[in-house]
């Protein structure tokens, strides 16, 4: 995972196992290209995503036929491929999005209660959720 | 300036289509990989290597082990490389018997030695030197190969005795063909890497320029190392 550690919000291997589901969410609202994959990514919370990890994640992600590409002339630059959802993607959202809730409804069920005063506060990490 | 046009642009893009290259990523693949980073690039104003990390990072996390010859690549190319070895051998063989006038020796020696130069060698030096690259190869047809060569050495040991004398044009057009027969194995289609969004038209023109130039070049490069090496092998047996 090549996100800064010093900009990161969350330890690396948890974004490691939820960034392909992070990906195809944003992939899902709107086409859009890399970059703004990217930016959007961070505009979220979840950090510098860069291009090393993202551009492969998503070449999976078309290998797989979650998502579908498609080149287009830059109006100023270069020119930019857009990723748009297939029905296969969306089906694999809907259905990674049901897991990750039941995932993190047991892993909250079994972590001590943050409000308890017995558990020591834990700072929150720059540039992630208040 | 454009982005593109940055020195150091250029030069991770170069390296990185060289480590793209490397592992047998399709030239279509490369160019949308380098338009995507120039693009990339464009946008977010970072670096190449902060952005991408090194070429070689950035293309093994883009190839993965596509470039894990299959069973089927690996012998094909190897017995081109026998059949070309094989083939020389006996049109030198062939050659010098005709210039001298004399008859040619055709026996089971140089098959033996081609098995050996052609598929055992270069899978021994695979094995030493680059276990990872042929893992998929080896584990299927490492047994086979080993076994082809032990054959090989024994041949070479002790083949002579079955040589027979034939004259000079029958191992001249066994090595010709042979030559053409390892050429036509080993030839590579064009594969050059093109813009994403150039038109189909052109592309396609583009494939059959490299194909043509690609071809000229190896049945060129054939044809000289045949001449040269008949050449070469005729004026010593007239010297000795």
């Amino acid at each position: 995972m090549s996100t800064d550690d010093d900009e990161a919000p969350w330890p690396a291997q948890w974004l490691r196992g939820v960034l392909e589901l992070a990906v195809l969410a944003v992939v899902d609202r709107q086409e859009t290209y890399g970059y703004r994959i990217a930016a959007a990514l961070e505009e979220a919370g979840f950090g510098a995503v860069k291009g090393g990890t993202l551009y492969p994640l998503l070449g999976r992600l078309e290998d797989d036929g979650a998502v579908a590409a498609t080149w287009r002339e830059g109006a100023s630059g270069p020119g930019r491929k857009w990723y748009t959802t297939t029905p296969a993607g969306r089906e694999r959202l809907r259905a990674q999005s049901r897991r990750w809730n039941d995932f993190t409804a047991t892993t909250t069920a079994l972590l001590p209660d943050p409000a308890d005063p017995a558990v020591p506060a834990v700072p929150t990490a720059p540039g992630g959720p208040s | 300036m454009t982005v593109a046009e940055r020195p150091e642009v250029r030069r991770y893009c170069d390296d990185l289509l060289l480590a793209l290259r490397m592992k047998d990523v399709p030239g279509n693949r490369i160019g949308a990989v380098l338009t995507e980073v120039r693009a990339h690039l464009a946008d977010s104003g970072e670096g190449p290597h902060e952005a991408f990390g090194s070429p070689e990072e950035y293309a093994q996390a883009l190839a993965g082990d596509t470039a894990v010859e299959t069973p089927r690549e690996w012998l094909t190319t190897r017995a081109s490389g026998a059949a070309i070895f094989l083939g020389f051998w006996w049109l030198i063989e062939g050659a010098t018997a005709l210039a001298t006038g004399q008859r040619a020796e055709l026996g089971p020696v140089p098959v033996g030695a081609a098995a050996i130069a052609g598929l055992g060698a270069p899978w021994l030096v695979e094995q030493l030197v680059a276990p990872a690259h042929g893992v998929a190869a080896a584990a299927r047809i490492g047994r086979a190969v080993l076994l082809a060569s032990l054959v090989g050495v024994a041949v070479v040991l002790t083949g002579g005795r079955w040589a027979a004398e034939v004259p000079g044009a029958l191992p001249l057009a066994l090595g010709a063909g042979l030559l053409l027969v390892g050429g036509l194995l080993g030839r590579a289609d064009a594969d050059p890497v093109v813009d994403p969004l150039a038109p189909a038209e052109e592309v396609a023109a583009q494939r059959e320029r490299d194909s043509r130039s690609a071809h000229r070049l190896v049945w060129g490069s054939l044809a000289v190392m045949a001449a040269g090496a008949v050449g070469v092998a005729v004026l010593l047996d007239r010297l000795g």
